[in-house]
């Protein structure tokens, strides 16, 4: 299957929802979504978006330090993981991301680009950049 | 002098004791995926069980893998922390050999264990029994593709032994092992899955051999590339 | 028990840190090792420490020994395994709850599991055994904000908590956009010294009235848009005083609803506890504040801050004397929150 590359003009916080949404609705158990940006450009908001969609109704916090907070009152699983913090791959795998990528939730990675190796191919990427004036944001999904 | 034997790297934990005369007294937990909570208190049964102390025990000996990665590293824990507080040897007990020691396979047995390693890979190895204790290796452990394993298999396989698939990538592969074109058969029984009786057995093998280390040095068996020699095989593909 | 004194062995292996701690009487440390702090040049057991982050399977019986090692105790001395088997990363918290309940068994010592952050507020009883409950705790590091109520020595109840980012998480983040590195909280408090706080003012979020929950989040991305505007705009940005800002904008938040906690709740200590206690204009407000109102104030050292087994140790002397054990079936609790959490870590009577 070849994968296609999308890309959304993120004006508002409710355009962002959206595409929460969207990606929420086409998870399906086992899936896993990369989410690629620079610091404040959205990744936990879309990562809080994709959770409110599959109707997650606790606070969805930042798992920056914790490296991993789930949610299991949703329709799926959700492993909301921030990799940010982690050096080397390896640190992970011993902690027991492995398991959760082979698990039945929809894991969603922020800083992804810093385990690329450890990622399944079926990985969903989500760049998040700032447009020219630095008022919007791009998301492009591939 | 009794070896007490873990295994946890699969979907059943369970536990042994075995005695220079190869007595086994086996206890396996029927709850799956349960084990850091059962483990323990299946240990202190056993031993109570047997009537053994830790003076008894000679050696810790525990399957150090491929398998469930969770699985291996709740079993390798225990067993160093035991291992640690009543001074004893660890023996590292291959996984995938073990399986050839199950009592029910007979001598002459090609044992081919196969576990799920996902993304359509298979942690497998094959062994020939030939005595009730006595196995040789015909191919090494390593995480396969099964088709590239399947082929090497057929090409070592000898005219008068049949072949036994077990452990848990049998149901999920079996459409591929179906396709083998040597005489197999799929385990049924106990042999279907890893078991601390048959762990132990070997354990006793390795313990006679000197095949021994210890708390600090033991350490689990993934079969993964780890990262640094990921980055080395990028390095040389470049 | 060795010279009259009650021994605590505790073991954390938090996703971190791997960390062993040996306590006398509950208040004096007589190790607190912790993996990456470890001396690489000495040897137990014949093996020299390699040790790697995270790899708690590897790390963890040279930390045990170095425990021992070094606060001259032996095993059988040891009263009983204290163990925080939750709240935190399942895959981490497993070895260590592994391991403490094997090295239980095999030294035939009672366990004693804690929640670990009651653990945290509890690294305050070390250094100050005069405190006793009730008092209110301000919980604050990267991986959490809480205000909880200590009503007992075990029994605990949440008022606040953040919604969003921890507080601790907020320096870190906002640190690492002003090019301050790493770790975060410390530069800006070094950095922010220098700065003037009123230059450059930025929101404060105190969420509905009387709520005691915190929401950081906004004042991160109210810093990120003020220096995106400042770029825009070519003008210089002067980072003392963004720096000094955000603190004060973070530091009044958690300081006004510790307040409103101490004045809701009616308890006249207050105790904090996580990394970012050691934050200087937070323990100086805190103090002015409380100065003000007449409440006590109890503020651990940096060590018992962040992660380490010494808290642990703590919570579990504390523990055991109210005769709480747990038993070998002892599993590891990843979402524990600790209202409910603390009843299920006591013993559940099996055969």
């Amino acid at each position: 299957m070849t994968r296609m590359k999308k890309t959304h003009l993120l004006k508002t916080e409710e355009e962002t929802r959206k595409l929460g949404g969207q990606l929420a609705c086409a998870a399906r158990p086992g899936d896993v979504i990369a989410l690629v940006g620079d610091l404040g450009v959205g990744k936990t908001t879309l990562a809080k978006a994709i959770a409110a969609a599959l109707g997650i109704t606790e606070d969805v916090t930042s798992p920056t330090f914790t490296l991993l907070c789930q949610y299991e009152t949703g329709r799926l699983p959700l492993y909301h993981f921030d990799v940010y913090r982690v050096h080397e791959e390896d640190e992970l795998f011993e902690i027991g991301f492995q398991e959760y990528l082979n698990g039945e939730g929809l894991c969603v990675i922020e800083w992804a680009d810093l385990v690329k190796a450890l990622l399944p191919p079926e990985t969903l990427w989500v760049h998040l950049t700032w447009d020219a004036t630095g008022t919007e944001r791009i998301c492009t999904v591939e | 002098m009794t070896i007490l034997t873990i295994e946890t790297t699969g979907p059943l934990a369970s536990v042994a004791l075995i005695d220079q005369d190869r007595n086994v007294l086996e206890r396996v937990n029927d709850t799956r995926y349960s084990h850091l909570e059962e483990l323990v208190p299946m240990i202190r049964a056993l031993m109570s069980e047997g009537g053994k102390d830790p003076e008894d025990i000679g050696a810790i000996a525990v399957s150090r893998g491929p398998g469930s990665f969770t699985g291996i590293r709740i079993g390798m824990t225990t067993a160093k922390a035991l291992a640690q507080v009543w001074e004893k040897p660890v023996i590292e007990v291959p996984t995938l050999k073990s399986f050839a020691y199950h009592p029910g396979i007979a001598p002459g047995t090609l044992t081919v264990p196969v576990l799920d390693a996902r993304r359509n890979q298979v942690y497998a190895g094959a062994y020939r029994k030939i005595a009730a204790y006595q196995d040789v290796e015909v191919i090494e452990e390593k995480a396969w593709a099964p088709d590239e394993f399947l082929a090497l298999l057929a090409d070592r396989q000898r005219a008068e032994e049949t072949v036994l698939f077990c452990g848990d990538g049998v149901p999920v592969y079996c459409d591929v092992l179906n396709r083998y074109p040597g005489p197999f058969r799929f385990s049924a029984g106990a042999e279907t899955v890893q078991r601390a009786g048959a762990a132990a057995q070997l354990a006793l093998n390795l313990y006679r051999d000197g095949i021994v280390t210890d708390a600090f040095r033991s350490e689990p068996v993934y079969l993964r590339q780890s990262e640094a020699e990921r980055k080395l095989q990028e390095k040389c593909a470049k | 028990m060795k010279d009259g004194k009650h021994l605590t062995l505790a073991i954390e292996t938090s996703c971190d840190e791997t960390a062993v701690a040996v306590l006398a009487d509950g208040r004096i440390i007589l190790s607190n090792v912790i993996s990456s702090q470890i001396d690489v040049h000495r040897v137990f057991g014949g093996v020299v420490p390699e040790i790697a982050s995270r790899h708690h399977l590897k790390n963890l019986n040279l930390v045990f020994a170095a425990a021992l090692d070094e606060a001259e105790v032996s095993l059988q001395e040891i009263d009983e395994i204290g163990v925080a088997p939750g709240p935190g990363l399942a895959g981490a918290l497993l070895m260590g709850t592994a391991f403490a309940k094997a090295v239980a068994f095999a030294a035939q010592k009672p366990l004693v599991a804690v929640h670990h952050i009651q653990a945290h507020i509890m690294a305050n009883l070390i250094e100050h055994p005069e405190l006793r409950p009730p008092f209110m705790a301000l919980v604050v590091s990267g991986g959490h904000t809480h205000l909880i109520g200590v009503e007992e020595y075990n029994r605990f109840r949440i008022w606040g908590k953040t919604r969003d980012d921890a507080a601790g998480e907020a320096f870190d983040k906002v640190a690492r956009v002003l090019g301050l590195g790493y770790p975060g909280g410390p530069r800006i408090d070094e950095v922010a010294r220098q700065g003037d706080p009123d230059a450059v003012p930025f929101k404060r979020v105190y969420l509905e009235k009387d709520s005691l929950d915190f929401s950081f989040s906004g004042i991160k991305t109210g810093v990120i848009n003020y220096l995106h505007t400042q770029k825009q705009r070519g003008h210089s940005v002067n980072v003392q005083d963004v720096a000094a800002g955000f603190q004060m904008s973070v530091v009044d938040v958690l300081v006004d609803k510790a307040a409103m906690a101490l004045e809701q709740s009616g308890y006249r200590r207050l105790v904090l506890a996580g990394g970012v206690a050691s934050n200087s204009m937070l323990r100086e407000k805190l103090r002015a504040a409380c100065k003000r109102n007449g409440t006590e104030l109890y503020i651990p050292s940096p060590i018992l801050c962040t992660d380490n087994a010494a808290m642990v140790a703590c919570a579990a002397y504390h523990k055991q004397r109210l005769g709480l054990f747990a038993d070998l079936y002892l599993d590891v609790w990843p979402g524990l929150s600790i209202e409910t959490g603390l009843a299920l870590l006591d013993a559940k009577s099996h055969n």
